[in-house]
């Protein structure tokens, strides 16, 4: 396997993604909003098209054309509800949810359509759609441009739900997003998307459900979501300089969960700490906590705690913003206090 | 975090320290491993490292007085630590309550209540809060499998709960305590008789037995060797030591039926023993072996009486006269080849002894039955030499109370040893403490 490795921001690696995909299979296509660069503008694919809203599908008209790079207008009910009977008819759609925030608009579509459709007919009909969609506060686009919410999606069987922390996870997650045959929901944190890192060329496929320990360590396990796994590394290398040895586990889906290394990683540390930006209640941390205290309880020698955003939206003004947001400090300060 | 110096505990019969100078004054820096005060016990003075670097913070026993083993004797303050005199004091009323929650957890009235693993401790909160032990799941289930009580471990995790290190360290500190010694009473025909047990149960027996005048505090040196590898007994004789002092018999074949008795009632276990003896303890013994060989596996006479006609007059005037630290001086200094041996400690702790009501005169009734115008008044070789098991005669060469060349009685009997030696009075397992304890237990362990 002759991988050359070199760097690549986590919207390059997606799109990379979506490149290779999309010339390896002819039916996978893309909708959303400004994908292209604007339903009624024209020139857009000899040009150097515009692609999302932050530019993450950029170039892609220009090789694959209208006809599967779709704009479409601002109607979340009509495009995802469309991409999910596409999806049930043959096509593999690739459908853009600007921000997770709108989700509440085509929910129907999501959950009790797409999500249903495989339980539903006893296995005859099938879903493949991924719905790309943006999280994460920090760019002080306030309450309604910068939630998390994939704890939502979570919570409904039928959905599975992808949060890469790494360009190269970005890569190889989407890929096999794209191959799954089920609704995947693929949560793009927007703080990552200038990220650089190591990602390997050609085709790359991450099996959905298989976490990754970002970081070894033997004295404490984080359990970090999303772009909070570059908060925990971060924290790490704090911790590191007091003596204390953190091993991080990346789950990188929250539906389908690797129980099991998250398991293994609580049995050699015997504490755990989650970290999730999302909203704290019925949440993937305390879905994980709830994993740990039911399956691990014996091993557990410190309080199972939490690192979370506080319950409200996120707030507009940037130092409560900032606030918000899990920080490699409130990290410390947590596994300080399990340390002792 | 502030450490608490603890006294420390040297040998299994050590009970009590004498502080007798801080190399250290309150406020001086001190470093880990460095001297800080000097102790001496029954039989040794030593110097006590600092179990931690800091500041010498507080000293809580002064230069001149005793403090039970485990006692706070000193707080250590962290380097750049403030700490108030209420917060020094709080220290050590915790530190305090640790010790007697382990001690009580010991289960053993006066059993020692030193901490096993050495001199200090760092001060911790009891993890016990309403009644219900904090401890965390891993704990709990270690505790469960290492048989470890909760209830006596000190929680050092978030909030004091106890975790898996503390529960680590109390089996650890338990297994110590395994090797500690445990002090009983037992009743011999209505004598309370004080002893002490250490060992492994499954080891062979071994029972020690003191000379005139003396107590089991005369093996100081000598158990904690011991106990590693037998399951051992020294006893304060009817008369001596802790144990009672009725007004009787105390002839060496009375004291030789009080050990038959005092055996019996120790258990089935030490229906055979070998019996390791000092001076008159070693006629008592023999006196035993002569009634109940089949009682006596090995026999072990360390400078002992019984073995010939001669004994120090001298030695047993001094024995016999007024208690005062003076005359005890007096007394001791002849029973080493090196003066400097008689320690003030166990002049005070000998003193003690003999002060206690009735002390005195069961000594003098020990004392005038045995031995009387400078002659000892039982001859043992015939015994001896009727002995089939094997018997070490060990002998200070410089004995000035039982002539060396007693010991070559043992000769006579039919597997009999001799070992002298050499810069060494009349309490070889004191003043050639390691030397003794290599023989006898290489005797003893003979297969």
């Amino acid at each position: 396997m002759a991988i050359a490795i070199r760097q690549l921001t986590y919207a390059q690696a997606i799109n990379e993604a979506l490149r290779i995909e999309m010339r390896r299979d002819p039916r996978v296509i893309l909708l959303g909003e400004d994908v292209a660069g604007g339903a009624t503008v024209t020139g857009f694919e000899e040009d150097d098209a515009w692609g999302g809203v932050l530019g993450v599908t950029k170039g892609l008209v220009n090789e694959f054309g209208r006809d599967r790079i779709l704009d479409t207008p601002i109607t979340e009910a009509g495009f995802v509800g469309a991409s999910v009977g596409a999806a049930a008819t043959g096509l593999r759609p690739v459908v853009e949810l600007m921000f997770v925030d709108f989700f509440g608009v085509c929910w129907d579509m999501i959950f009790d359509q797409g999500a249903k459709l495989r339980y539903m007919f006893g296995g005859k009909a099938r879903c493949p759609l991924v719905i790309r969609t943006m999280i994460g506060a920090g760019m002080g686009a306030a309450g309604q441009h910068s939630g998390c919410h994939y704890s939502v999606f979570t919570h409904m069987p039928g959905i599975k739900t992808v949060i890469p922390s790494t360009p190269a996870d970005a890569k190889g997650l989407l890929a096999a997003a794209i191959r799954d045959d089920d609704l995947v929901v693929f949560f793009e944190n927007k703080m990552l998307y200038g990220l650089s890192g190591e990602v390997p060329e050609g085709e790359y496929v991450i099996p959905l459900g298989k976490a990754d320990i970002k970081r070894e360590g033997s004295d404490i396990t984080i359990v970090a979501i999303s772009r909070m796994v570059q908060q925990a590394l971060a924290a790490a290398d704090m911790l590191a300089a007091d003596g204390i040895s953190v091993e991080i586990v990346d789950p990188r889906t929250l539906s389908p969960l690797d129980e099991e290394t998250i398991l293994n990683s609580v049995a050699k540390t015997h504490r755990l700490v989650i970290v999730d930006e999302d909203n704290p209640r019925c949440s993937a941390a305390t879905d994980i906590a709830a994993l740990a205290a039911d399956k691990a309880f014996t091993e557990l020698d410190t309080p199972i705690k939490l690192v979370t955003a506080p319950h409200t939206p996120v707030p507009f003004s940037p130092p409560l913003e900032q606030f918000y947001i899990p920080s490699p400090e409130r990290i410390v300060a947590t596994v300080q206090e399990l340390m002792g | 975090m502030a450490t608490i110096l603890s006294m420390p505990k040297w040998g299994l019969a050590m009970k009590t320290g004498l502080v007798v100078a801080w190399l250290k004054r309150p406020g001086e820096a001190v470093r880990q491993g460095e001297p800080v005060v000097e102790i001496e016990s029954e039989k040794a003075t030593n110097e006590v490292d600092a179990p931690a670097s800091g500041t010498l913070r507080w000293i809580e026993v002064p230069e001149g007085e005793k403090a039970p083993v485990g006692a706070a004797l000193a707080v250590i303050a962290a380097a750049g630590e403030e700490l108030s005199d209420e917060q020094v004091a709080a220290l050590l009323r915790e530190d305090a309550e640790i010790k007697r929650q382990r001690a009580a957890q010991a289960g053993h009235a006066g059993a020692a209540t030193a901490t096993p693993t050495g001199a200090s401790r760092t001060a911790r909160t009891p993890a016990v809060a309403g009644g219900r032990v904090s401890a965390s799941p891993a704990a709990r289930r270690l505790a469960q499998e290492l048989s470890v009580d909760l209830a006596a471990v000190t929680g050092t995790g978030p909030g004091g709960m106890i975790g898996r290190e503390d529960v680590l360290r109390a089996a650890e500190e338990g297994q110590a305590a395994a090797g500690e010694s445990e002090e009983c009473t037992v009743s011999v025909n209505g004598i309370a008789t004080h002893c002490l047990l250490a060992g492994p149960t499954n080891a062979r027996h071994v029972v020690f037995i003191h000379g005139l005048g003396g107590s089991l505090a005369t093996w100081a040196l000598n158990l904690s060797a011991f106990a590693g590898k037998f399951r051992l007994c020294a006893l304060d004789l009817a008369g001596a030591g802790d144990s009672d002092k009725p007004v009787t018999d105390y002839s060496v074949a009375a004291l030789a039926n009080f050990l038959e008795r005092f055996l019996d009632a120790l258990g089935p276990e030490w229906q055979r023993t070998s019996l390791v003896g000092h001076s008159l303890g070693g006629a008592v013994a023999l006196a035993f072996a002569g009634q109940h060989p089949e009682r006596v596996e090995r026999l072990v006479l360390v400078d002992s009486a019984g073995l010939g006609t001669e004994i120090d007059g001298e030695t047993l005037d001094l024995v016999s006269s007024v208690p005062t630290p003076e005359h005890i001086r007096a007394e001791l200094t002849r029973f080493f080849a090196d003066p400097t041996m008689v320690q003030q400690s166990l002049v005070a702790q000998i003193q003690q002894q003999r002060t206690q009501p009735g002390a005195y005169e069961a000594l003098l009734a020990t004392k005038d039955a045995a031995f009387g115008g400078g002659q000892q008044h039982y001859d043992l070789r015939a015994t001896l030499a009727g002995l089939s098991q094997p018997v070490l005669a060990i002998w200070g060469e410089a004995d000035g109370v039982i002539p060396v060349a007693h010991a070559e009685a043992a000769r006579q009997a039919a597997n009999g040893h001799v070992e002298i030696l050499a810069h060494c009075g009349h309490c070889p397992h004191i003043e050639r403490s390691e030397a003794f304890n290599r023989a006898v237990m290489a005797f003893l362990d003979e297969a």
